[in-house]
């Protein structure tokens, strides 16, 4: 059995719901479940606009440290560094999935996954590069961003139950329950960065190259959408397997991704028609009424008091530390 | 086979240790020296007995403007592209070493794969969870541009091409920009090209980066029960033997002809001042609680 999930905060439910209704679309027999990086039980919800899909409580998956975690990360932080620890538990009390899929909730899958279910035989762990080709401009993202944020883009994960997957799947929640921060200057970025190491540290890793699978603003320079007889392919070639429409804002639907400035509808009208029906079916999934509700998990903002008490106090440390450091 | 390796004049004797320990196990094999400096300035006492190619025979197109921005360091890790560029066109086999290398076994397992792979590279770390702070490595690179080897194909010049343009324009060491000179392009290679070969062997680029996972048994010449085949000195303090063989070959130092100079290691005055400024968070911890 293949189990696909995603991870989001009520306020994203209408994307989750939009993703498993693709998913649904092309592959009835894949079973998804959304993971919820929030509490219901909090917030007074028309239970009739909920996707019938099962939703599963981050506080319901048994991990170890979760006040530690949410005391350490911001909500992105958070949101992301409970990835592995989903699949972790998916492995242990899902028996029957062999097969364990990761979309982020801003995917939607337009063909039937044979591909990838083909290759999760043959291999441990399936990733997805950022780029194949390299940029030549000077645009937004570039080439050294991808490298400082990771090299593969971790809206997509596929794994297969193995002894090694275990094993990944062991390092990669305990690097995450501490260092799942942004902090580019130390080589952190939320789970994604880690992931790096997969190639080197595991066996069967399938970097794979299919122009179909996670296309998105990072690697539309290489890639171009068109419809042939209904249906999406890249590059006339490979058949589109699924979008990620990272960074798009229904508020804002002349923007492609608030992530970048390389990509535009003005210049790339292929790609118009797919987020004009992205745009429709999260609408049609009431993207309106989820938006507003408050994630349980986002703290409070810090409120520092005493300014300059605390400024004369650490004046005369701060003023050794700049001087030792120079 | 083609074996070379980078050097400023000051490392003229670390090339020519390298270029021995190679010698005795590749007697056939040709070893360069690659001298990022003019050949002319190397102290007349001191006589080269393997070939030297310095940048002037190379005809680099932004070689003046590398030599303003980058430091001697980053300099001599951002010319690799070219250098591997033009000894290609002398052999259809070509291996780059750090001149602070030292070779225990034969790298013939590099020279079978080269029939099947364009691009050879080396990671930091092949163990997970052992290195103490893997984050450092992932800051640094996940590739170690210590050791490199290529085959004489289209791949492997449209490699170089686009490896010497951005270390020609993103050469610069900046950890929190996604740089460092030329290793942390490396990242992109399995992704951008088809026929790159990851290299595991235990032994091989042995360093200070991964001597946490590697069990060295001098005895055996072994690590982690593979056979040792190279040790990379880079940034660690030279071993007796190692400092014993470099004697056999003294010159007078000289200050790098290209590039601005390193700047000093401010590690310690770092360190010292982060701890300072724990201190100080402490005296927030202590305001919030009031």
């Amino acid at each position: 059995m293949t189990l696909a999930f995603t991870l989001c905060s009520v306020n994203y439910l209408a994307q989750a719901h939009t993703l498993g209704d693709s998913l649904k679309q092309h592959n009835p027999h894949i079973r998804f479940i959304i993971g919820l990086v929030d509490k219901l039980e909090t917030k007074e919800i028309d239970s009739g606009k909920l996707p019938e899909y099962p939703l599963l409580e981050l506080d319901k998956i048994n991990i170890a440290d979760l006040a530690g975690m949410c005391e350490r990360y911001d909500i992105t932080e958070l949101n992301t560094a409970v990835k592995p620890y989903y699949i972790d538990y998916f492995l242990k009390n899902h028996p029957e999935a062999h097969n364990i899929i990761y979309f982020d909730p801003d995917i939607i899958v337009f063909d039937e996954l044979n591909h990838l279910e083909e290759n999760l035989e043959k291999y441990n762990i399936i990733v997805t590069p950022h780029i194949i080709t390299p940029y030549n401009d000077n645009k937004w993202q570039n080439e050294e961003d991808v490298v400082n944020t990771g090299i593969f883009n971790f809206g997509f994960v596929a794994m297969h139950r193995s002894e090694t997957t275990q094993k990944m799947v062991d390092w990669w929640c305990k690097k995450l329950e501490k260092e799942c921060l942004i902090d580019l200057c130390n080589g952190l970025f939320v789970d994604q960065h880690w992931a790096d190491f997969f190639p080197v540290y595991f066996d069967k890793v399938l970097i794979n190259k299919h122009l179909g699978y996670n296309v998105a603003y990072w690697n539309l320079h290489e890639r171009f959408c068109s419809q042939i007889d209904g249906k999406w392919f890249i590059n006339q070639t490979s058949p589109l397997q699924f979008f990620h429409y990272s960074g798009y804002l229904i508020a804002k639907p002349d923007e492609v991704s608030k992530y970048q400035n390389r990509i535009n509808f003005e210049e790339r009208p292929d790609i118009a028609p797919l987020f004009e029906l992205y745009k429709n079916r999260l609408l049609q999934n009431n993207e309106l009424y989820w938006k507003h509700f408050r994630c349980d998990y986002i703290k409070p903002p810090k409120i520092k008091r005493y300014l300059r008490v605390r400024k004369y106090l650490k004046m005369p440390l701060e003023k050794l530390a700049q001087l030792v450091e120079s | 086979m083609l074996f070379f390796t980078l050097c400023h004049i000051n490392q003229l004797p670390e090339a020519h240790v390298l270029g021995d320990s190679i010698k005795s196990h590749h007697p056939d094999a040709q070893f360069f020296i690659g001298l990022v400096d003019k050949k002319d300035r190397i102290p007349g006492n001191f006589k080269a007995s393997y070939p030297v190619i310095d940048l002037s025979e190379l005809n680099i197109g932004g070689l003046e403007e590398m030599a303003k921005k980058y430091t001697w360091s980053e300099l001599l890790a951002d010319v690799k592209p070219f250098f591997a560029k033009y000894f290609l066109q002398k052999s259809d086999m070509v291996v780059y070493f750090d001149c602070t290398t030292l070779l225990y076994n034969p790298v013939r397992f590099i020279e079978k794969s080269l029939d099947n792979y364009t691009i050879i590279i080396v990671p930091q770390l092949l163990h997970a969870g052992v290195h103490p702070d893997e984050k450092q490595i992932l800051n640094t690179g996940i590739f170690h541009s210590g050791f490199m080897a290529w085959k004489r194909s289209e791949e492997a010049s449209n490699f170089l091409n686009w490896w010497g343009n951005n270390t020609a324009n993103k050469g610069k060491v900046d950890l929190c920009k996604g740089m460092n000179a030329d290793q942390l392009w490396l990242e992109h290679v399995p992704n951008l090209y088809q026929n790159v070969l990851i290299e595991k062997h235990e032994g091989l680029n042995i360093g200070a980066w991964n001597l946490p996972e590697r069990v060295i048994e001098v005895n055996k010449n072994t690590v982690n029960s593979q056979p040792l085949v190279s040790i990379n000195f880079k940034g660690m303090k030279y071993w007796h033997d190692y400092k014993k063989a470099l004697k056999k070959y003294p010159i007078n130092k000289k200050i790098p002809l290209y590039g601005l100079p390193d700047p000093e290691d401010k590690k310690f005055g770092k360190q010292m001042a982060s701890n300072i400024r724990k201190i100080n968070s402490f005296i927030d911890k202590l305001i919030d609680l009031i």
